[in-house]
């Protein structure tokens, strides 16, 4: 859907973007990762045709852009920038109403779109269609703009950290709900974060930026398992065990887990669920002998953490 | 509050003009208000576009805002005449530079993120700036258009000058007639005026967005209506147009005169002195308030016409000493009294002309003056005693001045001090009293009404006969003040209607009473 090619972006003297290349293919989502200043804003912009690349070319459906008129391209491609931008002195409805008003759809349309919008991004359409921006919170501004880059239905959506302005409780849940939208589900999408973690959650692959340059794309197992050089390994190692632990899924732990003899407190949870989920589900959990119960094929297993635990280091040894 | 309540019956008597002057001056304001934004919001828009451009307009925009008001109308004269059409071009142009730069500004300001989110999601440059970039500016907009109109409320006053009307006809009359009631009743107004406009653009310009849409009809629609106010209160027009000071208008022996005594009915405007002359000069007005022995009246080729009903006061010059100079010096009065009769009224026009037109000096100017009438003497040597002579500040006192020094120092062994410029007359006045100064040459019509301030029916009385005010007047100063009146100069400064010579000519008008049935006709 969207192929970059030996492109470089240079601002003065400063080399913002040096010769990258990457392909995002339909339906996947692709993070930007990076520390700060590393072009992944500039790299996002070249893809809606805000900077013209230096030297490259960008191709979205495998046509150049550079030869398409750039406000009907960008029509076709949602957008959420890195700041606050929402338009304040249109309301809510009028904010998501954007691109539709600049594509003629009808009235009827519009507003209907924008009530669905509402509702699928949790807020009330009778109370908040008429607000104006400055009266809502960060969290509530944020999905009205999530909102507009999504109004015209754009096969292809460019979000520049889309929760960078959120206190992290809201972020992470405002990152649950999104994941789970059906809106999000079949489009590509290219996100920009440097948050690890976000990273991690959101990217079917991740491209790892620094200074300019690509260091490594692949997914989360590739960069963790087979990090490209350094900087790849030290940009993980904070919350390496987190990510590990994020990436083995219940069932590839099944064989080494044994059945503890005691009884307890029984949490349910599936074998397509990952490590980190078990071990946050028994960290929850309020009874103090709490256990969960693992079933494959009418087999049960009782685990407890230390199990857990046991079973990962014999999967690590293998 | 006995002011108060004569500064209410004045507005009361007066309130048809009142009221004419306050629709003329919300018409001045808002007429070139609204063409101030006609030209001003584009522009501004246009360097907020194209910045190469916004420090060549600001600053052109700056500079018009720092020349004087009063200069800036006195440029327009020549290019424009007297009247509305000046008067607005210069309010437009000081309405310019505080619209334009808050344009500017409010548009540069936008948040440069939602520039970028509306260029991102496809807006055009004119969807971003109709849609984006303007309705975000106007609350700076308005803010930039609320100063302009404060400052035309203020200067619109000025228009007065030019004989555009407005407020300031009441306060540049009541300064110069030293009308308190007058000068409050134009002040006040004005003043109320601007804080009222203020407070209602204050409002507009806190108005959330929802409403903006709605004021961006009713706003302009609300400035096209309060412009019409100037053309209300637009007179009959008559053949000739009358410019008068705004002394001149509220005066017994000017305007109001004009009117009782010939019955003059002519179209009037209002306008400076320091323009008047030039103005009937470029046939932007005919008829004029002038002094008969203004310098100005032979530079621009002017007549004075014939007060044939004697309703000016006469204003004959003469020096007025302190007796107890006169008796300590007894030398001194014949000396004095060498110049009476020698001075008439178009000698006068000349000298002052020599001074102000051709920049020569009054010392030059009274020799000149005195050798050519066979009165100049070198002066002799000093000895006892000093006279200390007067002058207020204009021309002629400066000549007459010099001219009663060099006699004294020429014909006498006293020695002599100038002290020039001593103000208006109230200061000369005091001076000589509080034993400041010996002498100093004054005005019979002036001692007549300013100093001995004689009751409307005395004057009545002494109708004009310039004998027999000077006369009246000599006698009150000496009861009155211990002060003597010497012999006459010669000249009558006093207030003359003037007329292009040329035109004058033509119409074969010589006198008031010619000009009155000439406008009859
Ligand atoms: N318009 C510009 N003019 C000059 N330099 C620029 C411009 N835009 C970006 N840069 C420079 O290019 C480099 C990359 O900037 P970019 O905004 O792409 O970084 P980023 O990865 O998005 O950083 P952050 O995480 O802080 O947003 C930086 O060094 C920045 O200073
Ligand atoms: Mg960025």
């Amino acid at each position: 859907m969207v192929d970059v090619e030996h492109v470089t972006q240079r601002f003065g003297n400063t080399v913002a973007v040096d010769d990258i290349s990457f392909t995002v293919a339909e339906g996947e989502n692709l993070v930007l990762l990076g520390t700060s200043g590393c072009g992944k804003t500039t790299t996002l912009k070249m893809i809606n045709k805000l900077i013209t690349p230096t030297v490259g070319c960008v191709k979205v459906n495998g046509k150049d852009i550079a030869g398409q008129p750039a406000i009907q391209l960008r029509r076709g491609i949602g957008y959420v920038l890195q700041h606050n931008s929402l338009f304040l002195h249109y309301t809510v409805a009028e904010n998501i109403a954007t691109i539709p008003g600049l594509l003629k759809w009808s009235k009827d349309d519009i507003d209907n779109r924008v009530t669905e919008l509402l509702v699928k991004l949790h807020l009330d359409p009778e109370k908040y269609r008429n607000s104006y921006p400055a009266q809502l919170s960060g969290g509530q501004q944020q999905r009205v703009n999530i909102a507009r880059a999504l109004a015209a239905q754009p096969p292809l959506l460019l979000m520049d950290e889309p929760f960078g302005a959120l206190d992290t409780v809201t972020r992470t849940a405002i990152r649950k709900e999104f994941k789970e939208l059906d809106e999000f589900k079949k489009k590509t999408i290219i996100m920009v974060t440097h948050d690890v973690q976000e990273a991690f959650e959101l990217g079917d692959r991740i491209c790892l930026m620094d200074k300019g340059k690509i260091v490594q794309i692949g997914t989360v197992r590739d960069l963790l398992n087979k990090p490209a050089n350094d900087f790849v390994r030290s940009f993980l190692d904070d919350q390496r065990l987190q990510l590990t632990f994020q990436t083995i899924k219940l069932a590839e732990l099944w064989p080494f887990v044994e059945s503890s003899g005691q009884e307890g407190a029984m949490l349910k949870i599936r074998l397509e669920d990952t490590l980190w989920m078990a071990m946050q589900l028994l960290d929850g959990a309020e009874e103090k002998n709490a256990m969960l119960a693992l079933t494959d094929q009418g087999v049960v297993k009782n685990v407890t953490w230390g199990i857990l635990m046991q079973a990962y280091n014999i999967y690590k040894q293998k | 509050m006995p002011e108060a309540q004569s500064i209410w019956s004045f507005a009361v008597q007066q309130s048809d003009k009142l009221l004419e002057q306050t629709l003329t001056h919300i018409g001045l304001t808002f007429i070139s208000l609204f063409f101030s934004i006609l030209i001003g919001l584009p522009l501004g828009i246009f360097i907020a576009r194209k910045n190469s451009f916004s420090s060549f307009v600001l600053g052109f925009a700056n500079v018009l805002q720092t020349i004087p008001s009063i200069a800036l109308l006195g440029f327009m004269i020549p290019l424009l005449g007297i009247g509305a059409v000046p008067a607005i071009v210069a309010l437009f142009l000081y309405a310019l530079l505080p619209i334009i730069r808050n344009t500017y500004t409010g548009i540069m300001e936008v948040d440069s993120a939602i520039k970028e989110a509306a260029i991102g999601m496809g807006m055009s440059y004119s969807q971003l700036l109709f849609k984006i970039e303007i309705p975000l500016a106007i609350p700076v907009i308005l803010a930039g258009i609320r100063t302009a109109t404060v400052i035309n409320v203020g200067v619109a006053t000025l228009a007065a000058y030019i004989g555009a009307g407005g407020l300031g006809e009441f306060i540049f009359g009541g300064i110069a007639l030293n009308n308190t009631n007058m000068l409050l009743a134009g002040a006040i107004p004005a003043a109320l005026l601007a804080i009222v406009f203020d407070f209602i653009l204050s409002k507009v310009q806190h108005l959330n967005f929802r409403k903006w849409k709605l004021s961006m009809v009713v706003f302009p629609a609300i400035i096209l209506i309060l412009s019409s106010f100037y053309l209300i209160p637009q007179e009959t027009a008559s053949k000739l147009l009358a410019g008068f000071t705004p002394e001149f208008m509220g005066r017994t022996d000017g305007y109001l005169g004009l009117k009782n005594k010939y019955h003059l009915k002519m179209r009037t405007v209002v306008v400076s002195d320091a323009v008047m002359y030039k103005a009937a000069y470029e046939k932007k007005i005919d008829v004029i308030s002038g002094y008969s022995t203004d310098g100005r009246l032979k530079a621009y080729g002017l007549v004075t016409l014939v007060d044939d009903k004697g309703i000016f006061p006469p204003y004959y010059a003469a020096p007025v000493v302190r007796m107890d100079v006169l008796a300590q010096y007894p030398e001194l009065e014949s000396v004095l009294n060498m110049l009476a009769g020698t001075i008439t009224d178009s000698v006068m026009t000349e000298l002052n002309y020599r001074a102000d037109y051709l920049k020569e000096s009054p010392e030059k100017i009274a020799k000149d003056f005195l050798i050519a009438n066979n009165l100049w003497r070198e002066p002799q040597t000093i000895g006892q005693g000093r006279v200390r002579i007067g002058s207020k500040i204009f021309t002629e006192q400066y000549i007459l001045g010099q001219m009663y020094a060099m006699l004294i120092r020429g014909y006498t062994h006293l020695d002599v001090v100038n002290k020039n410029g001593l103000g208006g007359t109230k200061i000369c006045f005091e001076a000589i009293q509080n034993n400041q100064i010996d002498m100093y040459p004054e005005y019979t019509g002036t001692g007549l009404l300013v100093i001995l301030q004689t009751r409307e029916d005395t004057v009545e009385k002494l109708s004009g006969n310039k004998d027999r005010v000077y006369d009246f007047v000599a006698n009150g100063f000496k009861e009155k003040y211990n002060l003597k009146w010497l012999k006459p100069i010669g000249f009558n400064n006093a207030y003359a209607l003037m007329m292009r010579r040329q035109q004058s000519d033509i119409l074969h008008v010589r006198t008031i009473t010619d000009l009155r049935n000439k406008l009859e006709e």
